[in-house]
Formats: structure tokens, C-alpha cells, sequence
């Protein structure tokens, strides 16, 4: 389900949050989608069961997951249509900063930036992102 | 706040005349995978000795279930479990035996997870202790110190002979250790790459004392890699504090520094030119020991 | 040269060999130059003598003591030898397996020679000829050492009870066999010769073409051993299991064998003692009652995995390990025992012999047990001096039981000196154990061994 790079620097509790919160919100992990326990998502990527609780418990307040009594973690439901654009934008931040230092490496100015970002947004219509990311 | 398994305070330890630790001290909560790190003839070993209680501690204290470890009760052992880097076999007796024997020492022994284990692991119960590779010598120790289900395992170099499935299957054990929270686990380990996957606790010998002694996450905030960039020249003098190294590259630099905050960042980015780019770059396991040796 | 080299570090590896070496270097110059100056003792041809019967022991046991010594002092060669044959070196270095071979040749043949020398002395006022004296000291000596280092290559290791137990037996034989052939002159020289040339030539012819054979070796092993009953367990005796005394048996019968060889040796089957009496066959009764005791030396390191999985404090620990040795032990010194009474009724040893040689076993047994239980950190000067210490005290006072002059009482005093140092022993390995440090505990394994 993730893909989790222990040896690349970025801790993994900051890796598993990211694409938890990401594929909630991009709709690829549809609200009331079960999450794998604690114990098996830490034996699947032989990694610290902690830091998945860390990661449940942070992002469970959060609102993105929801805890059911006996039952494994689900996406909330409501995490969507509730959260503010305010914060769904907080979650490209990662993406955003990776295009703006690579368009200064590249020498490039803010207008060319976001002419090219209007571009892409046309090209990538609603059914390509469904595609893309591979939700039903 | 749960009742660590194990503390220690101002724990010294003093040998014919030389100091091997001093000033450590340390806490493992129940539900910690504790990765210790160092170089070899640091002292990690003489570390989980104290812990122990095989040798006696030249300053401060270490307890182990709020008993000294020197004095431990019997009570407190039944809930230790230990595997040691040179193996403490008994060479003529088959490994069912050896575990038979093992086994006798204490009140709870789950057997089905022994004979589970062992089957997935390929030690073959029926072979003789002599003949066994040291491989099969170390999973067969570590199957040992599983059987009694201690609350706090601690292992020194436990996947040193190891092939790589081996010691996959083992971290897969130790996460099934500690899943539930209740129990502990301290290792030893030259290879970074499984405490990095495992440990929540970063324990750094070096120099006789404690370096690192606490959250892995907070370890890799607080030692980074700092790329500056600057069209147009970077100062002669470069304001970057708590540095490690730094190597200036014409344009660019590149600094490791430790205790990495948010206010140093943006006191350096103050410092420097606006043009100035500042890149932090994360920093694996294995490379933030190799910066600490340098 | 790398063959004298590889002949010092036989004798010098550790600090306390190369002690032990010089010990015995001293020991044998100072023993016979004092031999072949002071005025002849006689006392033990029965005439009179200037020296009371403990000073003469003593002068008589110094070279002696020094030889043996000597011979310890390159207990290192069996194990070097076999770390370095199996080694990478050897293939590489030019004619390795040559030098290997030629510097333990050269070793044993220089032990052979202090022995010789050493005999030799003993002859010197004697009215046989020194030559032939020499000649047949040395073959006889260089034999018997060349098998003693052997046996001591296999001793150490199984590091079981057995296996110390031929080692010592060969120890023994080198002490007895030399004296007693050299005093069979009817026996020609050259099958001595003979027995030499062809031991060396089937070692060497071994060692050199060892490696063609190996892998047939390894395979003939296999189907040997790899089916061989071994310990297995039953139940009860986790303790004997990891600390080494679980085949209490193998040490009990296997000193029977050695026992009915040396008192043939020593007396054939008339049922009269020979002349020389009773003391070189109390001398190994004595021996043998301290091999128990090797294997204690090693509890302590061993007990470690024992405490940490036990309900017992230190000091239990310590109470539990005296009665698993009091239980191995009780085997061997029950044989020893029965041997000692079924053999001195046999050779009509007068009673008091029987009952203080009794004593004189079980307190072998207990000193060296103690004493072994004592070694909790590493082999230290004093330890090593006191195993030495009371091993010659044991001597003497086997020497002082056997002569038929000797007054009861003081055999009586030195026995029960002999209790009272026991429990010293037992008083201090207690309060050692009381605070044992196993960070302290590791010690080079073959050296208490030899110790």
C-alpha cells in the first residue's frame, strides 16, 4: 500500500504520514478504507511498530483517520469535505518547494513558473487524475 | 507515564585503571527498540554487561525492573532475557537438549513458539551443538532468549553471522517483540541499515560517554547537512554553528552540523546574503555516525 | 630463524609461562648444581644423612620440580602447533609445514635433553657409568615427552573431564616411566631407538602429506563419530549440563586403567612393594585426586549463563556449584578410594599407610576443588603459586606417609594442616564468589588448564 524508504534520510514517520495524508485526500484511499494494524504494517516494512502508533495517533488527530473500537483504523469520512483549502494546501508544501528550488536552478522567474503551472493545470483534467493516481 | 524497565544515573565504569563509560545515563520505556551504536572497543558490550548486572559499576547506578542490576532478584530475571555475542552453548548436547535445559530455569517457557521458530528458521532441533555453524550457533541463542517471553531482550551483535534472509527474519521478530508496547528491546549492532529500520532510541557510544542518548526522529532533526548556494559568491567566513565539517566548493557549500533547530535556521539565513540558497538535507543512520567520527 | 622463533614463543607465549619457564630453568641448574656439590644424601639408600627426610625431599623434588616446570612452560607447543598447521601461513610460507614440524622436534628434543641432564644428576654418585645413563635417559625421555605433548594436544581440546584426565596421565608417565626403565638395564637400548624413529617418522610422515588427505579424513570422521552417544538430557542436572560436570563417570573408571598400569610398572605382580616403597605410587594417587579440581577453575567463567537465568544470588550460586563438584567428584574419589585399599591389601602396605593415605586422597581432592573455585578473576601470580605450593605439600606429606619412620603424630599435624587449609580455600572462594565480576573473569582457557 505505502512505499516506505527507511535509508533515504527522511524519517519514516514523516514518509508514512505524508502519503497517508496525501492519498486520503487525493481520494486514493477512499474514506472508510481499512488500515492495516499496527503490527502487520510494521512486520510488512520491517519497521518500528511505535512509529506507526506515532503516525495513527498524529494523524487520527488530525481528523485523516478515524479509530473504531475493535475494528483497525479507517479514513474519516468527513476529513475531506471538513478540512479547509487552507490546510489541504499545507500538503503540497513538499512538492511546491522541490518545483520552486528547481526553478531556480534552472534560472527561471516566478512569472514563468506559475505560466507553466496554468499550463499543466489545463492539460491535466479530472479523468487523467484518476488515472494517474490509480483511484477507482 | 509507564515505569521504565531500565534506568540509569551518572552510570560510570573504571577497569584496571582506565575508564571504559562514565557520566551515562538512560530510560527504556516498555514498547522501545533501543539500537546502541559505536565503534568497535567503545564500550557497548561493557554497557549491556552493567546493564546486566555481570559487573558492578564503578560510579552511579543502573536498575532493571527498580532493582541494582549487580544484586538482581530472581524475579526481576525471569522477565530478562539475553543474547550474547560470543554464544554460551553447550557443545555436546543437541540444540533440543540445550533448549530443554535452558527451558528448565523458568516458570513460563512457550514451547510452540520455539518449535514455531526454529522450524521457520531452519535451526534443525536434532542436530548436534559441535557440528552447527556459527550462523545457526547464533539463531539457536536467540531462540533461547525468546522462549520465556522476557519483557526487556537485550542482544549484543545477535545478527552479526547472519545471512541476509536470516536477519530479516529476526528484525521481523524483534517488531513482534515489541509490537504490543509491553516489551523492550536494547540491541547492539554494526549494521545500521536494521537499527535504522527498527530502533525508536539511538544510544551513540562515543568517547567513553553517551553521545546520543534518546528519540531516533529527534537524532535525524538534529544532525542535517546544510547545501548553501550562491550565484554570486559565498562570504569567506561562514556563519554556520555547531558545525561538524564544511567544505566550500567555489559557489557552494556544503556543512554537517548538530543540533540543528529551527532558530538556527533562521539565524544562519539571517546572516546570510538573501540570495544565499540554504538546503537542508537529511542525513541516513549510517552517514550522521560516519560525521560523528570524522 | 623462523624455526627458533617459533621455538621461543612455545615456551613464552603468556606472561605467566615464560614466569613458569624461568621458574624452571633455575629449578634445574640450582637443583642439580646443589646435587652434585653438597656431601651425597644417603638417607634414602639407608644410610645416615646430614639432612632431615623434608630437606631431602626437597632437594630431591627441586630438579625434578624444575624439570616439570620446564615441561609446562611449553604447554603452549600442542596448541600453537595445531593453530598454526591448520592456518593460512603454513600453505604459504616456503617449506612451512617443514619449519612447523622441525621447531617442535627441536623443542621437544631440548625438554628431552634438560630431563637427560637432569636424571643424569640423580646417577652422579651412583656406581653406574654416566654415559650409557645419559644415552638411555634421553631416548627414553624424548619418547615419552613426544607422547606426553601429543596426549596434552588432545587434553586440551575436548577441555572435559577425560581429556584432562589422559593428559595428566601422560604427565605422570613422564615422571615415572624414565626413572624405571633406567633402572631395567637388562632392557637393550635400541628398541628405545627404534620406538622414537618410528613415532617421529609416522608424525611427520602424517603432518607433511596431511593435507592430501583431509577431506578422506574429515568423511572417515564422520561416519565414526557422527553417530556417537553422547550426553544427552534427561531431566535434572541443568547445572552439571553448563558447568561442565555431567559424565561424572568418564573421570571415575577412566583412572582405574592408569592406576593397575603404573603399579604394574612400579611392582610387576610379586606381592612385595618394590624397594623404592610405596611413595611414587602415593605420589600418583595424589595426583590424580587433584585432577577433580581442574574443572572447577573453569566455573566460574561458565556460571555466568547459570546466574542469569537462576533465582540465585551470587553466594547461592556458589553453594549450588560446591555440591554439583562435591556429587562429580564423589565418583572419582570413591574409585580412587577402593583402588587404594584393594591394592595396598594386595601388596600388604601396613594399615597406616591405607588410612592416611586415604585422607591424603580426599584432601587432594578437596584442596585442588577449593582451590580451583578460588580462580575467579585471571590466573594471577599468587594462585598459580599456591596450586604450586600445595601440590608440593601433598607430595610431602605422601613421602612422610609412605616412610615407615615417620611418627604418627606429625603425620596427623600435617593432615590436619592440610584440612585447615581447605577451609581457607573454602572461606575465600566464598567471598570471591560473593562479589563475582564475569567482565573480570576472562581468562585464557588452556592456561588454567595447564595450571
Amino acid at each position: 500500500m505505502f512505499i516506505l524508504k527507511p535509508h533515504s534520510g527522511v524519517p519514516i514517520y514523516r514518509q508514512l504520514s505524508e502519503q497517508i495524508r496525501r492519498m486520503a485526500a487525493s481520494g486514493q484511499l477512499p474514506a472508510g478504507t481499512e488500515l492495516p494494524s499496527i503490527r502487520d504494517l510494521a512486520l510488512e516494512h520491517a519497521i518500528n511498530p511505535m512509529t506507526v502508533s506515532k503516525v495513527y495517533s498524529l494523524l487520527e488527530a488530525e481528523g485523516v483517520l478515524e479509530r473504531n473500537r475493535g475494528k483497525p483504523m479507517t479514513i474519516a469520512r468527513v476529513a475531506r469535505a471538513q478540512s479547509p483549502a487552507a490546510k489541504r494546501v499545507q500538503q503540497l508544501e513538499p512538492q511546491l518547494e522541490q518545483v520552486v528550488l528547481a526553478a531556480r536552478q534552472l534560472e527561471l522567474g516566478e512569472t514563468d513558473v506559475t505560466k507553466a503551472l496554468r499550463n499543466t493545470w489545463e492539460k491535466t483534467d479530472e479523468r487523467s487524475v484518476r488515472r494517474r493516481t490509480g483511484a477507482r | 507515564m509507564s515505569v521504565p524497565y531500565a534506568v540509569a544515573r551518572g552510570l560510570g565504569k573504571s577497569f584496571y585503571g582506565k575508564t571504559v563509560l562514565e557520566d551515562v545515563s538512560f530510560d527504556v520505556e516498555p514498547g522501545d527498540i533501543v539500537g546502541v551504536l559505536g565503534k568497535n572497543g567503545a564500550g557497548k558490550t561493557t554497557l549491556l554487561e552493567l546493564m546486566l548486572g555481570f559487573t558492578p559499576p564503578s560510579a552511579g547506578s543502573v536498575e532493571l525492573f527498580g532493582h541494582a542490576s549487580y544484586r538482581l532478584p530472581g524475579s526481576a530475571k525471569a522477565r530478562l532475557g539475553f543474547v550474547p555475542q560470543q554464544d554460551e552453548l553447550v557443545n555436546p548436547l543437541t540444540a533440543a537438549d540445550q533448549i530443554g535445559v535452558i527451558a528448565s530455569f523458568y516458570p513460563r517457557w512457550d514451547d510452540a513458539l520455539v518449535m514455531r521458530l526454529a522450524r521457520a528458521w531452519e535451526v534443525d532441533l536434532g542436530e548436534r551443538i559441535k557440528g552447527m555453524s556459527v550462523g545457526q550457533r547464533q539463531k539457536l541463542s536467540i531462540l533461547l532468549a525468546l522462549g520465556h517471553r522476557p519483557d526487556l531482550l537485550i542482544l549484543d551483535e545477535p545478527v552479526a553471522s547472519l545471512d541476509p534472509v536470516a536477519r530479516r527474519q529476526f528484525l521481523e521478530q524483534i517488531i513482534d517483540v515489541a509490537a504490543d508496547g509491553a516489551r523492550s528491546v536494547v540491541f547492539s549492532s554494526h549494521i545500521v541499515s536494521d537499527v535504522e529500520r527498527l530502533a525508536n532510541k539511538i544510544w551513540i557510544v562515543k568517547d567513553h560517554r553517551l553521545y546520543w542518548q534518546g528519540d531516533f526522529d529527534a537524532l535525524k532533526d538534529s544532525i542535517v547537512r546544510l547545501h548553501l548556494r550562491a550565484p554570486r559568491g559565498l562570504p569567506d567566513s561562514l556563519p554556520i554553528p555547531n558545525a561538524l565539517t564544511v567544505q566550500r566548493n567555489g559557489v557552494a557549500a556544503t556543512a554537517v552540523v548538530r543540533d540543528w533547530t529551527a532558530e538556527l535556521h533562521h539565524d544562519v539565513a539571517d546572516r546570510l546574503d538573501r540570495d544565499v540558497e540554504v538546503e537542508i538535507e537529511p542525513l541516513t543512520l549510517e552517514e550522521i555516525f560516519l560525521e560523528l567520527h570524522r | 630463524m623462523a624455526v627458533l622463533r617459533l621455538m621461543a614463543t612455545y615456551f613464552t607465549g603468556t606472561p605467566l609461562l615464560r614466569g613458569i619457564t624461568c621458574l624452571g630453568v633455575i629449578g634445574v641448574i640450582g637443583g642439580c648444581a646443589t646435587f652434585l656439590y653438597l656431601p651425597p644424601l644417603l638417607g634414602s639408600q639407608g644410610g645416615p644423612s646430614r639432612f632431615e627426610l623434608w630437606q631431602e625431599t626437597l632437594l630431591t623434588l627441586l630438579p625434578i620440580g624444575g624439570l616439570l616446570c620446564v615441561v609446562f612452560g611449553a604447554s603452549l607447543l600442542p596448541a600453537s602447533f595445531a593453530r598454526l598447521a591448520s592456518s593460512h601461513y603454513v600453505y604459504v610460507l616456503p617449506y612451512g609445514r617443514m619449519k612447523l614440524l622441525v621447531s617442535a622436534f627441536a623443542t621437544l628434543a631440548l625438554v628431552a635433553l634438560i630431563a637427560a641432564l637432569t636424571i643424569t644428576v640423580y646417577y652422579y654418585r651412583s656406581p653406574l657409568s654416566l654415559g650409557p645413563v645419559f644415552e638411555r635417559a634421553f631416548v627414553v625421555s624424548l619418547l615419552t615427552v613426544s607422547l606426553l605433548y601429543v596426549v596434552l594436544w588432545l587434553a586440551g581440546r575436548s577441555s572435559s573431564a577425560t581429556g584432562l584426565l589422559v593428559g595428566s596421565l601422560a604427565a605422570i608417565a613422564t615422571l615415572v616411566l624414565p626413572i624405571r626403565f633406567i633402572a631395567w638395564p637388562s632392557r637393550p637400548l635400541v628398541i628405545y631407538w627404534v620406538a622414537c624413529a618410528l613415532l617421529w617418522s609416522a608424525f611427520a610422515a602424517g603432518f607433511l602429506l596431511a593435507p592430501r588427505y583431509k577431506r578422506a579424513l574429515g568423511r572417515l570422521k564422520l561416519a565414526l563419530f557422527g553417530r556417537s552417544a553422547a550426553a544427552t538430557y534427561y531431566g535434572g542436572g541443568e547445572i552439571d549440563f553448563l558447568i561442565g560436570t555431567a559424565r561424572p563417570w568418564a573421570l571415575a573408571l577412566g583412572q582405574v586403567v592408569p592406576i593397575l598400569i603404573a603399579t604394574y610398572f612400579l611392582n610387576g605382580f610379586r606381592r612385595e612393594m618394590a624397594p623404592s616403597g610405596p611413595s611414587p605410587w602415593l605420589f600418583f594417587l595424589t595426583i590424580l585426586s587433584i585432577l577433580s579440581g581442574a574443572i572447577a577453575s573453569v566455573a566460574a567463567t561458565r556460571s555466568r549463563a547459570l546466574w542469569l537465568r537462576a533465582h540465585w544470588t551470587r553466594a547461592e550460586l556458589f553453594r549450588r556449584i560446591e555440591d554439583a563438584f562435591w556429587r562429580h567428584n564423589s565418583y572419582a574419589l570413591g574409585v580412587l578410594l577402593v583402588m587404594l585399599v584393594g591394592v595396598g591389601t594386595y601388596f600388604y602396605l601396613p594399615t597406616g599407610v591405607l588410612v592416611f593415605g586415604m585422607g591424603l586422597v580426599m584432601l587432594g581432592t578437596a584442596l585442588s576443588t577449593y582451590l580451583g573455585l578460588m580462580i575467579t578473576t585471571r590466573i594471577g601470580w599468587i594462585d598459580a603459586a599456591l596450586a604450586v605450593a600445595t601440590m608440593l605439600a601433598l607430595m610431602l606429606v605422601a613421602v612422610y606417609v609412605s616412610a615407615p619412620s615417620t611418627p604418627t603424630a606429625k603425620i596427623v599435624a600435617y593432615e590436619a594442616l592440610l584440612v585447615a587449609a581447605a577451609l581457607i580455600f573454602r572461606h575465600v572462594a566464598q567471598r570471591r564468589w560473593a562479589n563475582l565480576d564475569w567482565m573480570l573473569c576472562r581468562a585464557d582457557s588452556s592456561v588454567r588448564a595447564s595450571t
